[in-house]
């Protein structure tokens, strides 16, 4: 009689706790979800011209650097560039990129494996050395590494967009870090590469920039 | 001499209500059912939501009381529209999101029927320890927190009879109920509920 109650109250449990209720996913709206973050300590309307990397770095399951230079590509990177413009930064191209103030690199994120999960305030700006192929700060300039001049906290999931926005005005030297100013995560669960998700991601773009008011030259 | 008739008196009084309880069906009860719960008073879930079943089960120790084991379930989802959240420290961050909470509460409980015919009016109480999981869900991730807090909920109801010969038949009744689970990362402190459950009774 013990075993068969025991019994009854054990199944019982499984049942109630196989039983939670998932939100439905028919309620959301669709939009990204989008990350910005950025240093307080830095005037943006003192930058005056900006370039960005033509190409989306893959951040994917190998353990080397790939790039996207596709018409998907070139979308997101003119949505980031026209959005630029219209805040009142000029545009230099990257055969000119030593005459630009400020340099912004995206990257996509199809796998993480090789990519940190979760990072809280100042405790690892290094984050990024998870993944080797990562941008590299010699790109830019003859700085040694580059970091994150503020705390950042988020998750990566697959099939999100990031955009970091560095200081090119920054000493450079074989000491010195290249400084990250600005960034921005855009996570929408995309996955299919179609038209719409583009639209999305672009979506995201406009309103990182939406929600980072203080990103003008004005 | 007087003392003692008093005493005979009361005796055979006790003895002549349990022979009546014997009459009216089974000592012990089992109910179960559908449970429809709302969330109110905290700044995660308001609202009420009809995801939750529940069982409970005793036996008569008195004719009018009894005592038992219960145990529920119920989830409240809440969706969030899209906003804009400043994070501090130069953060912003905008998605709709969708607020979920998850409880089980089970314990022990107590049961005072005011009759013991076809209809059996009744006020019980609970008590006992509730688990609970609050998530928040946003695009493609879910913050979630578990929590352990003690579970007190007073009831009233009744459960009617129909059948001559079978101690089957049904219950409803309403109740609040009061849980100390803590999710501060979800800004949740302590769990107050209200709603009703619909049942069959054996």
């Amino acid at each position: 009689m013990n075993r068969k109650i025991l019994f009854a109250a054990v199944m019982a449990a499984i049942c109630a706790v196989s039983c939670q209720k998932m939100p439905s996913k028919v309620d959301a709206d669709g939009e990204c979800l989008v990350y910005t973050a950025h240093s307080e300590n830095t005037d943006f309307s003192g930058y005056s011209t900006f370039t960005i990397v033509d190409s989306i770095l893959v951040i994917g399951d190998n353990m080397y650097s790939s790039y996207l230079k596709n018409s998907f590509a070139a979308e997101m990177v003119a949505s980031v560039k026209s959005m630029m413009e219209s805040r009142g930064y000029e545009y230099v191209d990257l055969d000119n990129k030593d005459n630009a103030d400020l340099g912004i690199q995206m990257s996509y994120v199809t796998d993480t494996e090789h990519f940190v999960g979760y990072v809280g305030g100042y405790s690892d700006p290094w984050w990024w050395l998870g993944y080797p192929g990562y941008w590299s700060p010699g790109y830019w300039g003859s700085w040694n590494s580059w970091y994150y001049s503020y705390p950042v906290t988020y998750s990566y999931s697959t099939h999100s967009l990031l955009v970091d926005m560095v200081d090119l005005t920054a000493q450079e030297g074989e000491n010195e870090s290249l400084p990250v100013l600005w960034n921005c995560y855009i996570d929408g669960g995309v996955s299919s590469g179609s038209r719409y998700d583009a639209m999305l991601l672009e979506n995201g773009i406009e309103q990182a920039f939406s929600q980072s008011g203080y990103l003008s030259k004005n | 001499m007087k003392l003692k008739n008093i005493l005979i008196a009361a005796a055979l009084a006790a003895v002549t209500a349990v022979s009546a309880d014997a009459q009216v069906g089974r000592r012990w009860y089992i109910d179960a059912g559908w449970q429809f719960n709302g969330t109110f008073a905290n700044n995660f879930v308001e609202n009420a939501s009809g995801w939750g079943a529940y069982l409970e089960g005793g036996y008569w120790m008195l004719p009018h009381v009894g005592v038992g084991v219960f145990g529920s379930f119920n989830t409240n989802n809440e969706y969030i529209p899209k906003a804009t959240y400043d994070l501090g420290n130069g953060a912003a961050l905008t998605t709709d999101m969708a607020h979920s909470l998850f409880q089980i509460p089970f314990g022990a409980e107590m049961r005072y029927r005011f009759s013991y015919r076809v209809f059996q009016p009744y006020v019980g109480a609970k008590v006992g320890a509730e688990y609970s999981e609050a998530t928040r869900y946003m695009s493609t991730f879910g913050l979630y927190d578990r929590s352990w807090g003690f579970y007190v909920s007073p009831e009233i109801g009744f459960t009617v009879h129909p059948f001559r010969k079978s101690n089957f038949g049904f219950q409803l009744a309403i109740y609040y109920s009061y849980a100390t689970n803590r999710h501060e990362a979800l800004n949740i402190n302590g769990i107050n509920n209200a709603g009703f459950k619909l049942g069959l009774s054996f």
